[in-house]
């Protein structure tokens, strides 16, 4: 009893491994090991897969149905194209070249507390009428930079429209991104949604406009942060624009 | 005796490389960022459902909420889409770093603290959330087998068998559980390799 075959290993590399072989069968595996290079070789290759295996989670068992729940809330999503996050070299045609100078340096803030659901008229239970909600936005380290959002209810989600003036021309590898964000939004363990993305102008201006399907409800504060161009969709940045009141 | 040596093996974790399935799942979601939700979404969800339900019910211990991790996940991951850039980084860590976040915020919310432990200090969670995904990965590297493989491999490893006792359980010759013993830990290794478990 040596190898399998033409190519393979001593027949009980694996039992050895599994820990299945009598002790009479592992001496003699052993003493084979001390001469055999390749079964040396292909023991540490698979020397780490039995622990591995006691690693393995019991067996996961998906409700039947949960594949058409998921599937179906995504096809009630809005059209792509209005949806999610205009790509960047879409972004740029909203970039308008309207009004005002130079810039600040580093803007950042955060909108905080402008309670887009809150206050909405109607009992518990009952959709609010759709009512335009106009947010002013300034720059939290006091510069020049400012913005104002107009927040409009529509059939599954909202319009948000966003003009910004004075806000430098994001550094290359950048851009500026518009968030809906919950309460307890933290860096740490962030509850946002990202509503589109967009560049300013040299004068520092830029007019932009969205759909999104956030829930306003759960995320009712609205921001603008700096975020680097890496393909990473959470927020990393700093805060750029904040609520006003 | 088996060898144990998982501290080994994952404290030896080399740079991922992009395998075929990197390749296939990149493709698969830059369609769904280009807006393909009958072809590529269903291909793309089929594939991590299972990990992100097994996420769900294992942290937060109640079907409920595992249900909407996975869906709230594969909605942002719908809304955030094209934002992705294949050079970045892999799907899995696009759509597990939303995953992340969510079921951190489902185990937040007050009305899953009933089935939640005491406390709870946000790096032991990380800690936990990583210990879960590699355990559900190794488990659909597992369950990636054949099912002869498989089944010779769990139960050589979670009984006191010997490889004669297997054989006689599964009424299958000895050489055939030798040989199926061996090629089953080759195939469990490359279906790890292929995960990124192991290098």
């Amino acid at each position: 009893m040596a190898d399998a075959g033409p190519g393979l290993p001593h027949v009980d590399l694996g039992g050895y491994l599994l820990g299945g072989l009598t002790a009479r069968e592992r001496e003699a595996f052993e003493a084979h090991l001390a001469g055999c290079a390749s079964c040396r070789r292909e023991l540490e290759e698979l020397r780490g897969m039995p622990g591995l295996l006691g690693q393995a989670s019991e067996p996961v068992e998906v409700p039947a149905h949960l594949a058409s729940r998921v599937l179906g809330a995504i096809g009630r999503e809005p059209p792509s194209d209005t949806s999610r996050v205009v790509p960047l070299w879409r972004r740029r045609r909203w970039a308008s070249p309207w009004t005002l100078g130079a810039a600040a340096a580093v803007l950042i803030a955060f909108l905080a507390g402008v309670g887009l659901g809150r206050g909405l008229p109607g009992a518990p239970g009952v959709r609010p009428a759709p009512v335009a909600r106009t947010i002013h936005l300034a720059a939290t380290g006091g510069g020049a930079a400012s913005g104002v959002a107009t927040v409009t209810p529509r059939s599954g989600g909202s319009v948000i429209e966003l003009t910004v003036r004075d806000l430098p021309p994001p550094p290359p590898g950048t851009f500026y991104t518009c968030w809906l964000v919950a309460n307890d939004d933290t860096l740490q363990h962030q509850d946002r949604v990202s509503v589109g993305s967009f560049r300013t102008g040299p004068d520092g201006a830029a007019t932009v406009r969205w759909e999104t399907a956030a829930d306003l409800e759960r995320h009712p504060n609205l921001g603008v942060t700096l975020e680097p161009d890496n393909g990473n969709p959470l927020h990393q940045g700093p805060k750029v624009l904040s609520a006003t009141a | 005796m088996a060898v144990h040596a998982v501290e080994a093996v994952l404290g030896a974790r080399p740079a991922p490389q992009r395998s075929e399935q990197d390749r296939e799942e990149a493709t698969l979601l830059t369609a769904v960022g280009r807006g393909d939700r009958d072809r590529a979404m269903p291909e793309l969800y089929r594939r991590y459902e299972r990990r992100l339900f097994g996420l769900g019910i294992r942290l937060l211990g109640d079907a409920g909420l595992a249900e909407e991790l996975v869906q709230e996940t594969f909605l942002r991951v719908w809304r955030t889409a094209d934002r992705y850039d294949p050079a970045r980084g892999t799907v899995t860590a696009f759509v597990l770093s939303i995953a992340r976040r969510i079921a951190i915020d489902l185990w937040r919310r007050p009305s899953s603290r009933q089935v939640q432990p005491a406390g709870e200090p946000p790096a032991a969670l990380d800690e936990i959330i990583d210990r879960l995904l590699l355990q559900l990965d190794v488990r659909e590297a597992l369950d990636s087998l054949p099912a002869p493989q498989r089944e010779v491999l769990e139960l050589s490893y979670h009984s006191d068998l010997t490889q004669a006792e297997v054989a006689s359980r599964l009424g299958i010759p000895l050489g055939t559980v030798k040989s199926r013993a061996y090629h089953a830990l080759r195939a469990f290794r490359r279906a790890v390799d292929e995960r990124g478990i192991h290098g």
